[in-house]
């Protein structure tokens, strides 16, 4: 079998590697409109033989990356709302929103609320009980153990309804395929009615009988 | 009036109000228009243009693939222009107030203690 082997990447290839790398500072949705012409314009600044971006670059990369994903947030109290109580944000944040849905940790953001309030407040008052003796140390160890264990179905239960809830949130997906075909329906106009108020057909057979075709 | 216009706000509008250029262009451009002080990065130059095409001063204006590259050029738009006319005029009157101030003689500089 022939091994293929694969060219040694260009310096280009790599410094645009590397800027692709760096440039994910910014969110998916302005990275997937500019990523292209931002790797080309950091390959073309960067120093020519370099194959990685310089440390200058990469923190005022990162610095106006994360600026960016401050600016395009909606305020905060929206942003609370919508991780603690579940209410969606205005349409205009919907490019915001998606990125949220589909990102890599949104089932740890998705139960964000049980991971802030819930289980802090379960431990606290366990440990406090536990000061009067009742439950003893041990099982309060073993109560965290098993909300850890909690949380944790519970963000695989968020990962798992990740598809439904951006269907529910946004529609179902575009597919590229046609799908069924469904009953033909004509192009033609609808047969017109005459002043009898009678459809006047004009595909039926005639009546006596003439044309079987 | 959301748009702040710093220093190299106005230099980047500077240097599309000429002719449409792309990210390259502009970055040429700005250190030129400063005589090398001005050095912007990706970094600062996109967070420029990204608050004047959400402004509506410049807006992008076609891209072109050379070599495997995108680029993409951006102008100003018309808001833009009278933007720029306006901070340039409060520039100049600025600088002839400046100069008027320098032109006097000075006056004596009250002495600041010690003996």
């Amino acid at each position: 079998m022939r091994r293929v082997h694969r060219s040694r990447p260009t310096e280009a290839e790599r410094l645009d590697r590397s800027a692709r790398r760096w440039l994910r500072a910014y969110p998916p949705r302005w990275r997937r409109e500019r990523a292209d012409e931002a790797a080309a314009l950091l390959v073309d600044l960067a120093a020519p033989g370099s194959r990685r971006l310089d440390v200058r670059t990469v923190a005022g990369l990162v610095a106006a990356g994360w600026r960016t994903r401050l600016r395009t947030r909606p305020p905060a109290r929206v942003v609370l709302a919508y991780r603690l109580a579940g209410r969606r944000p205005p349409t205009a944040y919907d490019g915001w929103l998606r990125d949220d849905v589909e990102g890599l940790l949104y089932p740890l953001r998705a139960e964000g609320s049980t991971l802030v309030v819930g289980i802090p407040t379960s431990v606290a008052v366990m440990t406090l009980l536990s000061a009067t003796g009742w439950p003893s140390r041990d099982a309060v160890v073993g109560g965290t153990v098993f909300l850890v264990g909690w949380f944790t179905w519970l963000v695989v239960q968020q990962y798992r309804r990740r598809a439904q809830h951006l269907a529910d949130l946004f529609g179902p997906p575009v597919r590229d395929e046609i799908g069924h075909f469904g009953p033909y329906v004509g192009l033609d106009a609808p047969p017109a009615r005459d002043a009898e108020g009678t459809a006047r057909r004009r595909w039926t057979a005639p009546r006596d009988g003439r044309g079987d075709r | 009036m959301g748009f702040r216009v710093t220093e190299q706000a106005y230099l980047v509008m500077l240097a599309l109000a000429e002719e449409p250029r792309h990210g390259y262009g502009v970055v040429q451009e700005v250190r030129t228009l400063s005589d090398g002080r001005v050095r912007l990065g990706a970094g600062t130059l996109y967070g420029v243009l990204d608050r004047l095409v959400d402004a509506r001063y410049a807006e992008a204006s076609g891209e072109v693939v050379v070599d495997g590259r995108v680029r993409r050029y951006y102008r100003l738009t018309d808001d833009g222009h009278s933007v720029l006319t306006a901070e340039t005029r409060r520039l100049a009157d600025l600088a002839r107030r400046a100069q008027q101030v320098l032109a006097q003689p000075s006056r004596p500089r009250p002495a600041l203690g010690g003996a």
